[in-house]
């Protein structure tokens, strides 16, 4: 399978003009653009026309009552943001709730990939039930855990029969934050723990072997052998869980609708509630384009770290 | 020999010690989503919550449909999932048979701007896209959510199903060329059905954004008759009035039509997906 792929792609790199079609041929350019031309009218209709609309919209006092019909106001929402505390506040909460999940997520997938690649009576089962929460829309994530970490829930009662202390999960700024991590990253551990696994299961068990028979154990072969196999493509996959989780909005709106006290408001959340509760949607524009640039900068980013690891792998 | 049999017994029970908590945790809150449908409003608050479920009140699922617009709520999330997975997987296809066979300017560019495009948060859009769908007049449509699910999944689609076109060797394009078959047809004929899983795998990503996706639905609808189940569930959670086990019923039917899916092409999904994320 390997081989036929690197012979392909050596013969003929992707996209090389094809030398041998009929006279009368259209040049290749048009038929790419006639293909492209829908796909790229309605990205250029639902991405980049709103990019625009909402820069605009930020330098408006457009309110929800009459949407289209906003007064511009100068840098007026910007000054807002970046005098009170609330952006700064919205920006840590991002940054918690994007480490918090990537962090749990990673270690969680990890472990997983780890212990289903190995030979046990039930793994098939086992398989089945760590990746199913991967199907599960966010909003039934929300309901269940919702129900989960009420007062008397199952979390608390739990808690009281072990004897160790009660926590008021989604009352108390700092135990709400942890609670949406965590349904955050039971959301998105599968993904990682899949996406290992196949990375594992691509390490030529002759490597391994051979470390076996030089005498390194288990864990060393792992740290010296199965480690560096795996790393770009665990990178890439957490840098994808970190994207995810910011994108995040119906687990967080259903678990603590962005509170208490907004500490877990994230962008994206305080974005909607900013337009759609206050209903102040030319300062919820002018959040959004906070956010994208930071999303942005992240872009860049990964776009970089990615053609490192596309050269390390190479 | 014994040493051996040994080391592999201990580590059959250190597996298990791993992995048994991990099922439980992990699985806990589908098995107590399950649970709690089948409980009455009375025993739950009378009462600590069984940890087991009465199959007595199995029937009780079906109580949702007094209380919950199922149908409605069901027929409204398959419109919007299936459309979404077709136009989704339709662009998909020209834009990655584009990118991947045909050699022209800009194409960097288009293929920087898809992956830029997944990188920003949708939420960041919804502003602007929700004053553009009242201008368009697209508001309290369910076409009008196919049409923006179907463009925002496109980029994965779009590398998902590329990621399929990049194996197959270009001599077989070549061939059918020379036999004078027009590009659409090679499309058709001669990639599609060997890129047939990627497509596959495209299509159930997107049916998923679709039955899930719950931001924009909520906001850009507000005729009840029009809500898919994403925006019914989403409204009873926050309704004080809505007894837990009906929504939660309503919970099992929603979630279990993703989760069958999974379980029967969980592995296609999983390449497709890791060669878009691998190849960006």
């Amino acid at each position: 399978m390997t081989t036929r792929r690197l012979e392909v792609q050596s013969e003929s790199p992707v996209g090389a003009p094809s030398t041998r079609g009929p006279r009368w041929a259209i040049p290749e350019w048009v038929t790419a653009g006639v293909l492209l031309l829908i796909p790229m009218l309605l990205l250029t209709i639902m991405r980049f026309i709103p990019l625009l609309r909402e820069v605009w919209m930020s330098f408006t006092n457009t309110k929800l009552t009459n949407p289209n019909g906003g007064r511009y106001v100068g840098l007026h929402n910007y000054d807002v943001l970046l005098s009170g505390p609330n952006l700064h506040q919205v920006l840590l909460n991002t940054a918690k709730y994007a480490i918090g999940t990537t962090t749990l997520a990673l270690v969680g997938g990890l472990v997983a990939a780890l212990v289903i690649n190995t030979k046990f009576t039930g793994r098939a089962f086992a398989r089945a039930v760590l990746v199913s929460p991967w199907a599960v829309p966010g909003v039934a994530a929300g309901i269940i855990w919702l129900w989960m970490f009420t007062d008397n829930g199952i979390i608390a009662r739990t808690l009281q029969a072990t004897g160790l202390p009660q926590i008021s999960w989604l009352a108390s700024p700092h135990w709400a934050m942890v609670s949406v991590v965590v349904v955050s990253a039971w959301l998105s551990y599968p993904v990682v723990m899949l996406v290992t696994l196949s990375a594992l299961q691509s390490v030529p068990e002759e490597i391994t072997e051979a470390a076996r028979i030089d005498g390194a154990d288990r864990i060393a072969t792992f740290r010296f052998v199965t480690w560096p196999h795996i790393r770009p493509t665990f990178v890439l996959v957490g840098l994808l869980v970190v994207i995810w989780s910011v994108k995040r909005w119906e687990v967080i709106t259903v678990l603590t609708g962005g509170g208490p006290v907004n500490s877990t408001a994230t962008i994206v959340v305080a974005t909607q509630k900013q337009a759609f509760s206050y209903g102040q949607v030319g300062m919820g524009a002018a959040y959004a384009v906070v956010g994208i640039l930071i999303a942005s900068c992240l872009v860049g980013g990964f776009y970089l770290l990615q053609r490192r690891e596309a050269a390390a792998m190479n | 020999m014994k040493i051996t049999l040994a080391r592999a017994r201990r580590r059959r029970w250190l597996v298990y010690l791993v992995v048994v908590p991990m099922v439980v945790v992990v699985g806990f809150p589908l098995y107590w989503m399950v649970n709690t449908a089948l409980t009455t409003q009375v025993d739950l608050y009378a009462k600590p919550q069984s940890l087991f479920p009465s199959l007595a009140h199995l029937g009780q699922i079906s109580h949702s449909f007094g209380k919950v617009p199922l149908a409605g709520m069901f027929s409204n999330s398959t419109f919007i999932a299936t459309g979404t997975a077709i136009l989704s997987v339709l662009l998909g296809l020209v834009s990655a048979y584009a990118l991947s066979r045909f050699r022209f300017r800009g194409k960097g560019i288009i293929g920087f701007f898809l992956f830029a495009t997944q990188m920003v948060p949708d939420g960041m859009f919804l502003i602007p896209l929700y004053t553009m769908f009242i201008s368009l007049g697209l508001v309290n449509n369910l076409w009008g959510l196919v049409i923006l699910n179907a463009t925002l999944t496109l980029p994965v689609s779009t590398f998902v199903i590329k990621a399929g076109i990049d194996t197959v060797p270009v001599e077989l394009d070549e061939a059918a060329r020379i036999d004078n078959c027009p590009r659409l047809g090679i499309l058709l004929t001669v990639i599609l059905p060997l890129v047939f899983p990627s497509v596959v795998a495209a299509a159930v990503l997107a049916f998923f954004e679709g039955w899930g996706e719950v931001m924009f639905a909520s906001t850009f609808l507000s005729d009840p008759g029009k809500f898919p189940a994403s925006v019914e569930l989403f409204n009873l959670s926050a309704s004080p009035e809505a007894s837990t086990p009906i929504i939660m019923g309503a919970a099992v039917l929603y979630t279990s039509v993703p989760i069958v899916f999974f379980l029967f092409i969980q592995r296609r999904i999983i390449t497709g997906l890791t060669a878009g994320a691998v190849k960006g």
